[in-house]
């Protein structure tokens, strides 16, 4: 039997204040509870948090960094450890949801736009400005789940 | 060899370590996209997606369903990409659950006359595959560079 968890609970308990406006036109309860992913990554980022970040996976979780493909949430937790101790350091994110595509109820399909924001800058560099595509699943206890993404170079509009 | 021979010995090696019935059966999306793509088809390669299906290149291009991709296809073959082919190898396939699958790939566009990829246009594709009514269809295809081309994105 599946559970349905509100977004806005999710994130409380990712100790995440709820920022409505990153749901764009998707709000929706499903569509909201879907987007409780990108928004804890976008947190994880902010705290530089590895160990955060890596729990937003599932255990085979997949993510490209740049040329690197990282098959497991343990090679991401290390990877962005790394990062976030050296060049990532002070590195956030940001974007936003630009379509959100139910394959089946507990998977989703997400395309956001958005990009790294280096430390001591204060908008998306146009050379790291992305669209990414996210998989994104519901293991069963409500609490989705980043299974896969990957991003390629393209305009950020906002 | 036999012709017949020879193409399975080809299907072979693309398969790899892939080889289980599921793993193969999906792997025939790519398949269905490298040979519209031979025949610059672009209601081929349409129809490779899902009716709902998304398109991702690096640049601009963001094409959502199979009549916008087909159009982004015509154009495409009348220009930048007439004459050209696709390879690509599968490195990592997942199932999200039987009927959702995840698969990576390394390939590129081929331009013509060629046999290998420039490594300037090799790229890691992820398709994400539906099976709808018994088919595989493609639910999103998005590539971006490697190499050189992958710059601090994540």
């Amino acid at each position: 039997m599946s559970v349905t968890i509100k977004a806005s609970e999710l994130l409380a308990d990712a100790g995440i204040v709820e920022d409505v406006s990153y749901y764009r036109s998707f709000d929706s309860e499903d569509e909201k509870a879907v987007l409780t992913v990108p928004m804890k990554i976008t947190a994880g980022w902010a705290r530089n948090d590895a160990d955060f970040f890596a729990s937003i996976f599932v255990e085979n979780g997949s993510l490209l960094m740049q040329d690197t493909q990282l098959t497991s949430r343990e090679q991401i937790r290390e990877y962005m450890a790394a990062g976030f101790r050296g060049g990532l350091k002070g590195a956030q994110v940001s974007g936003g949801p630009l379509e959100i595509k139910f394959l089946r109820d507990n998977v989703a399909m997400v395309i956001t736009e958005g990009g790294i924001i280096l430390a001591g800058e204060s908008e998306i560099a146009p050379e790291r400005q992305i669209r990414a595509t996210w998989i994104i699943v519901d293991e069963g206890d409500g609490v989705w789940k980043l299974f896969s993404h990957q991003s390629s170079p393209a305009p950020y509009k906002g | 060899m036999t012709a017949v021979a020879d193409n399975q010995a080809r299907l072979n090696a693309y398969y790899g370590e892939f080889t289980s019935d599921k793993e193969k059966e999906v792997l025939g999306v790519p398949l269905r996209m490298v040979g519209s793509w031979a025949k610059n088809d672009a209601d081929g390669v349409a129809n490779v997606f899902s009716e709902d299906g998304i398109l991702i290149l690096p640049g601009d291009v963001l094409k959502k369903g199979r009549d916008e991709i087909r159009n982004f296809m015509v154009a495409a073959y009348a220009g930048p990409f007439k004459n050209t082919g696709v390879i690509g190898n599968p490195v990592d396939v997942r199932f999200v659950t039987d009927d959702v699958a995840l698969l990576r790939t390394h390939g590129g566009i081929l331009a013509e006359g060629e046999t290998e990829i420039d490594p300037e246009l090799a790229v890691r594709s992820t398709w994400v595959c539906v099976k709808n009514d018994g088919e595989w269809f493609l639910a999103g295809y998005q590539n971006s560079p490697r190499g050189a081309g992958a710059t601090l994105r994540w």
